[in-house]
């Protein structure tokens, strides 16, 4: 299309550089990066965990300088309740100091700007998930510095947060993926554009932590999962069986059935007698070759419990039609599946 | 004279003019809408349930968990339910509203119960039909469930 314009410039790509040139030097604030992580691979089950992030920031901004709070917030699992038990500090070339946990009260930038008023754990949820983890029982745990920071212009910083995490409250032995983000109070998780965030985002190592209590997997497919992760009887839930990672070729499909061998009570009842291959414990496959298999039931049904009667474990294999089993790590031996919510 | 008439003329026309106007002019009294009473009374199923904001429908098999097959019956301050599935309360009871008009939560005891269980309750009109929503937990706290229920007719 012809334009009805015909407006010379001289010098007219000179003038377009100079244009972006001056956006960027005047809408660009904080290049922050996680430059190095020290973050242990193994850990004990109640005691601390120390952690460090190392950090580059580099300032931009107009209007400056701004006061801002540096911010961290890192992956863990619900069970830990890392919130309680993590203390927190920072060091950098503006300054020391301790950091606290982030009220849920105050909200992530972003989150303002385009109206869904977040806090900043749900903020972080909601833009990186659970990181490299398949189990949602995670939570972003954040803190910010109690103080705030005068931050210059034109400036590079450097520091450390130091975390010491009590690990494990729960007892579990945990397997999972840690990630951490750093970013200050004044932008939040925004982004400048879409290859410029306004934080540093790095995946940690794989982390297992050893308890004494159940083997809590958050990072590795598996044979069969359940969700929601923490349940009672009287919530449904929904099992998943992953077909291929059946790889003994134990049992063979279409039909793949719930097989529970043993249900335990809060009475000390052994209650046996659900593993049928009927309707009720038919799983049915999610999409046409993805080798997930899938059923949704209510335990206090499915178990026929009586008012009064609380389950609290149920043993089960995965059967086919032929009534052959798999188990727990593709063996026979059963899975097992905890009611309770911590 | 002929000045006088036309003068006689235009002073009528303005007098008829005023009365006119005066007279289309009265005072609108306006009667305070009453907010009515949110009246349960009736039995309710289930068309719409979610656990942790995932759609429950899509998940379970409905020729095993019969979702239309499970009413929640209000009548004179009783609740019956049929075909029971997890839910805020189990057993059969009494219910009441924080306000009658404009109602927050419910509240339902079971019958021999010590303590009544409150949900959060919103009552809209969507496409012309009352929706009875409710927002419970009948397992771990952490899981949230959300019942949308309308009147069985």
């Amino acid at each position: 299309m012809r334009s009805y314009f015909n407006i010379k410039i001289k010098g007219k790509n000179l003038w377009k550089v100079c244009a972006l040139f001056a956006l960027a030097v005047f809408l660009v604030c904080c290049s922050i990066v996680i430059s190095q992580l020290d973050q242990p691979t193994t850990g004990i089950a109640g005691q601390v965990l120390p952690i460090t992030a190392h950090c580059t920031v580099k300032t931009n901004i107009l209007n400056s300088p701004i006061l801002a709070n540096y911010i961290i917030g890192f992956l863990m699992p619900k069970g830990w309740n890392a919130g309680a038990n993590t203390t927190a500090t920072y060091t950098s070339t503006l300054g020391n100091g301790n950091m606290v946990e982030m009220p849920p009260s105050i909200l992530e930038t972003e989150s303002i700007n385009n109206g869904t008023n977040l806090s900043y754990s749900a903020a972080m949820l909601k833009k990186f998930g659970i990181g490299q983890n398949l189990v949602a029982d995670m939570e972003w745990v954040v803190f910010r510095s109690t103080q705030q920071i005068s931050i210059p212009n034109v400036v590079t910083i450097t520091g450390e947060i130091d975390l010491k995490i009590t690990a494990g409250i729960d007892g579990n032995t945990t397997i999972f993926k840690p990630a951490y983000v750093i970013c200050e109070s004044v932008d939040g998780i925004s982004h400048f554009n879409a290859t410029t965030p306004d934080y540093g985002y790095l995946n940690g190592p794989r982390l297992t932590v050893t308890g004494t209590g159940d083997i809590v997997d958050l990072c590795d497919p598996l044979l069969t999962s359940l969700d929601p992760p923490k349940s009672l009887d009287n919530d449904f839930l929904t099992l998943t069986y992953n077909e291929k990672l059946d790889t003994a070729n134990k049992v063979k499909g279409p039909n793949f059935y719930l097989c529970v061998d043993t249900v335990l009570t809060s009475d000390n009842k052994v209650l046996t007698g659900f593993c049928t291959q009927s309707p009720k414990s038919l799983l049915t496959q999610t999409t046409s070759n993805s080798g997930l298999y899938k059923i949704t039931f209510w335990p206090r049904s499915f178990f026929s419990l009586p008012a009064g009667e609380t389950a609290t474990e149920m043993i089960y294999h995965i059967i086919d039609a032929n009534g052959n089993k798999v188990g727990f790590a593709d063996t026979d031996e059963a899975f097992t599946y905890k009611f309770k919510c911590n | 004279m002929k000045k006088l008439n036309n003068f006689n003329k235009l002073n009528f026309l303005l007098i008829v003019l005023a009365i006119l106007v005066w007279s289309s002019c009265k005072t609108d009294k306006i009667t305070p809408i009453t907010e009515p009473v949110k009246d349960l009374t009736g039995t309710w199923k289930v068309v719409k349930a979610s656990r942790n904001g995932a759609d429950l429908f899509s998940l379970v098999d409905t020729t095993v968990i019969k979702f239309n097959s499970f009413t929640i019956k209000f009548n004179g301050g009783n609740y019956t339910l049929s075909n029971p599935l997890p839910f805020i309360v189990s057993q059969n009871g009494t219910y009441s509203l924080d306000n009658p008009q404009f109602p927050f939560s419910i509240k339902f005891t079971e019958t021999g119960a010590s303590a009544p269980v409150s949900t959060a309750f919103t009552y809209p009109i969507v496409n012309g039909v009352r929706v009875l929503t409710l927002v419970f937990s009948p397992g771990c706290p952490q899981n949230s469930y959300s019942y949308s229920l309308v009147k069985v007719n």
